[in-house]
């Protein structure tokens, strides 16, 4: 008994060690105590962090230091923890997640930048409503002034991302439009050129993502980026948003073709080896066709290798070469998934952390088309060698998998098919034509490119955004 | 036998506990109570993450009173988040009569102008009152934000109309006109801009 009770005494204490550990919100301005572990982790770049680092505690708190540098630590690990935090890329391993952040790395951004904090220097005093500043030629260092401190947690650090664009040579011009005209300083002529506002409005719209940031915050960052698009470039930018089928053939290229205009096709890229590329929104997992080669994962320009590359992709890759001919359709749109020997591969259920298999008895799966719901959302179907759909769906209360015939039918030559809408679809044939289809009619509406060596296709929107002149 | 083990089970409730008020006397910890308020600001911004996951439906937003809700949303004095809450809060139900006066009010308060405009201060972009600017007129921003989200094309043309033709800030004007080209196309302005910027060439790579 006396031994038991010790154990329960130890794990007390164990708990409350534990508890003085606990992890810190670092992005939370009433955060009253930074873990010194974390401060250690950037102390060898800012050294006047060792200041703070160098204890024996595993936090130093509000008490222990100065109030101005405990805002000036805090803020600094907050922006570190921007790559990590944000709701997007907490899924690096799910199939599905988008990712339209696209892994950037704001700290190192920062960190090849800013190496000191000065805090309170003599200008201050000339305007005690200055935020903060920095002298382009003293490379690494930040001046903040009082009113910085006061300041909520994701406007100090857009101030800091902002202040350091400057050491690259990117200063502000004088505004030629919207409120701020004849205003010196205070605009920068494009968007596109990635000077200091580009760099607050890229981080503000980042900012708007990270979930420890309470939702007003979050609020306020997304519609200051909006505002400054709008006010703080001489050429105001504007979005455009384009379909567009991307295809691989088997020279091992990549194209686009905007969808309605074949004739615009556009070379992307060429891979290594052939491939099948799926899209998932912002990046592709690409297939290639020698099975000895491994499936890998790339951004959708085609240049950054992702470091997850998904569980479809980790399975395929787990195979070898012979057990890799088994596979077949892959999706990475609507539920998702990828077939193996008939079997359909999936996650269902909320707490599914494991994939479920599922096995399909109507017929050989032929493709998994993935057309329109009745509110527009991708809806992944399955379509067996006769060219009928079956509806596949996941009871997500009760993990369990189905399949229910549908109406709809594809032709039989189908070997990959997409909707834009409730009408048009693309269709690959296995003769590797690249067809538009009528959903409505069920019948065929025009050859989309003339070539008949498409591998894979699949679709993509893409965001572009135009300067335009305001004079 | 009974007496030894509860003697025994009072000597290390009280270890216990005397070790977690000297843990927190020997490390400069917040007293209790600070502690205690530190725990409940974590669970708002949990709830407040929660609200954002579950879309607002019409039924639980408020409909404030005509008198209030202008000067409420223009009171400087009343911190910039809870201005952010309230508008997310409003009913802008245009089939009820006070979705609607919320609606007029909230294009009356787009349409004040922003208290920083004319400061000269604000001009500077290193000066706080620039970022004061900012922030009330992020505000404004967010309330175009919410008409867009909560009207049909038709609705929420008449009330960006008003803005368009009254509001006297050339970017929110810009923002009024491009919010509505967006929604006769049935997309959405904000999630496009947003897409359109994250898909800029990153200078953080």
């Amino acid at each position: 008994m006396n031994i038991s009770l010790m154990k329960l005494s130890l794990a007390c204490l164990l708990l409350g060690l534990v508890s003085t550990t606990q992890a810190a919100n670092y992005f939370d301005k009433a955060e009253n105590c930074l873990n010194v572990a974390d401060i250690k982790a950037v102390d060898s770049h800012f050294e006047q962090f060792q200041n703070f680092s160098n204890t024996s505690k595993t936090q130093v708190c509000r008490g222990d230091m100065d109030e101005k540098w405990f805002e000036v630590v805090r803020s600094t690990l907050a922006l570190q923890r921007l790559n990590v935090t944000d709701v997007l890329q907490r899924d690096a391993n799910d199939d599905m997640t988008l990712r339209p952040i696209g892994q950037k790395d704001w700290w190192t951004y920062y960190t090849q930048r800013a190496n000191q904090y000065v805090i309170e220097p003599s200008r201050c005093n000339g305007n005690p409503n200055v935020v903060a500043f920095v002298y382009p030629f003293f490379r690494g260092s930040i001046n903040l002034c009082p009113r910085f401190f006061e300041m909520d947690s994701a406007s100090q650090i857009e101030v800091l991302m902002h202040e350091v664009r400057h050491f690259d040579g990117h200063s502000h011009v004088t505004c030629t439009q919207g409120n701020e005209e004849g205003n010196a300083g205070a605009c920068d002529r494009q968007i596109k050129q990635g000077g200091s506002y580009a760099v607050s409005v890229q981080a503000n719209v980042e900012l708007s993502y990270v979930d420890q940031l309470n939702f007003a915050d979050r609020v306020l960052a997304e519609s200051s980026a909006i505002y400054s698009v709008n006010n703080k470039f001489n050429s105001l930018p504007t979005v455009k948003a384009t379909d567009y089928v991307y295809a691989s053939n088997d020279k091992a290229e990549v194209w686009r073709l905007p969808k309605g205009k074949p004739s615009q096709a556009e070379f992307v890229t060429a891979l290594d080896d052939a491939a099948a590329i799926y899209g998932n929104g912002s990046q592709f997992t690409v297939y290639p066709v020698d099975t000895t080669k491994d499936a890998y994962r790339i951004s959708k320009g085609f240049k950054t290798l992702a470091t997850a590359i998904g569980a479809y992709a980790n399975m395929y890759n787990a195979d070898n070469a012979t057990e890799r001919k088994a596979y077949g359709a892959i999706s990475y749109y609507g539920m998702g998934s990828i077939v193996k020997d008939n079997n359909l591969h999936t996650f269902c259920g909320t707490q599914a952390t494991s994939m479920t298999s599922f096995a399909f008895n109507s017929g050989n799966i032929k493709a998994l088309p993935v057309l329109k719901d009745s509110e527009g959302a991708d809806k992944m179907f399955i379509m067996n060698d006769a060219g009928d759909l079956y509806e596949f769906n996941c009871n997500d209360n009760s993990g369990r998998l189905s399949t229910a015939q549908t109406r709809s039918v594809l032709p039989a030559e189908t070997a990959t098919a997409f909707a834009f809408n409730a009408n048009d679809a693309v269709v690959l044939t296995d003769a590797g034509e690249l067809k538009a289809y009528n959903l409505k009619t069920n019948s065929y509406e025009g050859i989309i490119s003339g070539e008949t060596n498409w591998i894979s296709a699949s679709p993509l929107k893409v965001y572009n955004v135009f300067d335009n002149d305001l004079k | 036998m009974p007496k030894k083990i509860i003697a025994l089970i009072a000597i290390v409730l009280l270890g216990t506990g005397l070790f977690f008020l000297l843990n927190h006397s020997n490390s400069d910890k917040l007293p209790l109570s600070s502690l205690d308020h530190h725990d409940h600001h974590h669970d708002e911004v949990k709830n407040e993450a929660i609200v954002d996951n579950h879309k607002t439906t019409p039924q639980t937003r408020k409909a404030y009173p005509r008198d209030h809700l202008a000067s409420r949303l223009n009171d400087l004095q009343t911190p910039i988040q809870e201005r952010v809450y309230a508008v997310r809060d409003l009913s802008l139900d245009p089939q009820e009569s006070l979705g609607k006066k919320n609606l007029q009010d909230l294009i009356i308060f787009i349409n004040s102008e922003n208290p920083f405009m004319r400061d000269p201060e604000a001009r500077d972009p290193h000066n706080f009152k620039s970022r004061q600017l900012q922030k009330e007129a992020s505000l404004r921003v967010y309330g175009i934000k919410r008409i867009n989200q909560d009207l049909n094309y038709k609705d929420a043309q008449r009330a960006l109309n008003q803005i368009i033709q009254k509001s006297n800030d050339k970017a929110l004007i810009r923002i009024a006109k491009q919010v509505l080209d967006a929604k006769k196309e049935g997309q959405d302005y904000f999630e496009n801009i947003k897409k359109g910027i994250l898909s800029l060439e990153p200078v953080a790579d």
